[in-house]
């Protein structure tokens, strides 16, 4: 009684084992992969990046600006002059390499960007900016840009505005 | 006739009265005169190795037989007179366990080896079904946006220090714009950092006022 108890049980154990190896594999073979949100490590400061994104919609001919950009109109004046601006979204997040931030531009336009590598061998921090609409992607750049610095992106839409987007590491 | 129809006659008869026209056919027609053996020659090999025919005795007992192996565990699953009095707490309990003892055993045994059966069976069902989910979830969507067909392929862009750069990216003249006013080492609105390394102070001026802005919540434009 007692050994087929046991029996029972050790049959129990091993099915429990093969059931769960069966569903890491399916895991495995979905695709899915184990988000590290969260994941701190005690080297923080070189893997982690605050990136901060930005998307304007420039309007030519328009008078129009954002009273949130109203600090920054002379800058951005000299990036498209005679232009009205609005802003359509901004975001600042730490990240670390893997990671993204996806902005939303409205008119079905988001931007992703992706910290590649915190620091490459010449200082410099590596990103990739993907601009969509819908699931489409309208571009894709990898910039290898020294920290504190902004970058910008420009793509013209349908109506005749731009779409400016800035990217920046720190 | 055409040797189709006389074929499917052949193959199915349909006694319609075609029997002259079609032996006229065939006896006239060498296709169909071979076809005709051919199926005559398939109807006897099948004549001659067909199994004989179980008779209803037979069909009976089977039948019978999975009854009652059908029967005889729902009937030892509903209870026995020891479990019944056990339950009810009634007198007769050592003359009823008595009786039902012989079979506990055998039962409990029966008992967890289809437990065992059935947790395998659920086991591989559910192995089954995260396995067809994680193959449909890998076939029919897209592991990631970056998949698809990009429009516009721009080049890796490698920006040095204190410039400012601007990635265009029209389809029709994808470029890279380099917008650092010529001469600007040195002037005014250049400072050296901390590191050292000079920055174009408008840009940062704006790098800091855009980070500030990032923290309030920004409504999206819409159409």
């Amino acid at each position: 009684m007692a050994i087929s108890r046991r029996l029972s049980h050790w049959l129990g154990i091993k099915f429990a084992l093969v059931g769960v190896a069966v569903a890491a594999l399916a895991v495995l073979l979905s695709g899915l992969h184990v988000s590290r949100a969260g994941f701190t490590q005690g080297d923080d400061e070189d893997i982690a990046r605050q990136v901060t994104v930005f998307g304007v919609l420039a309007t030519p001919n328009a008078k129009t600006v954002d009273s949130r950009l109203s600090n920054i109109q002379s800058q951005l004046n000299k990036l498209l002059p005679k232009n009205g601006f609005k802003l359509l979204d901004a975001r600042s997040e730490r990240i670390v390499d893997g990671e993204s931030i996806t902005c939303s531009l409205g008119h079905g336009y988001r931007l992703t960007t992706l910290l590649v590598k915190p620091l490459d061998e010449n200082g410099k921090v590596e990103v990739r900016c993907e601009l969509f609409r819908g699931k489409v992607s309208e571009f894709s750049t990898l910039v290898k840009t020294p920290p504190d610095q902004l970058f910008f992106c420009q793509r013209a839409l349908s109506d005749g505005s731009q779409l400016l987007i800035g990217v920046g590491a720190r | 006739m055409r040797c189709e129809d006389v074929r499917r006659e052949l193959a199915v008869p349909t006694d319609t009265g075609y029997a002259v026209s079609l032996a006229e056919h065939v006896s006239s027609c060498p296709s169909c005169t071979a076809w005709a053996d051919r199926a005559t020659r398939l109807d006897r090999l099948w004549q001659m190795t067909q199994p004989a025919e179980p008779s209803s005795d037979v069909w009976d007992n089977l039948w019978s037989g999975v009854v009652s192996s059908l029967d005889v565990p729902a009937i030892k699953d509903v209870a026995s007179p020891g479990e019944v009095a056990l339950r009810n707490g009634s007198a007769n309990v050592s003359v009823a366990t008595s009786e039902s003892e012989p079979s506990a055993r055998p039962r409990a045994a029966s008992g967890r080896r289809r437990l065992a059966a059935i947790g395998v069976f659920a086991l591989a069902q559910a192995a089954a079904v995260l396995l067809v989910v994680g193959l449909a979830w890998r076939v029919f969507i897209p592991s990631g946006p970056t998949q698809n067909k990009i429009a516009v392929a721009l080049p890796n862009v490698d920006i040095e220090e204190g410039h400012l750069v601007v990635i265009v990216a029209d389809p029709q003249n994808p470029g890279v714009v380099d917008l650092t006013p010529k001469g600007m080492a040195g002037a005014d609105h250049m400072y050296v950092d901390w590191y050292g390394d000079e920055r174009y102070f408008d840009w940062v001026l704006v790098y800091h006022e855009i980070e500030s802005l990032a923290s309030k919540p920004v409504v999206a434009m819409k159409e």
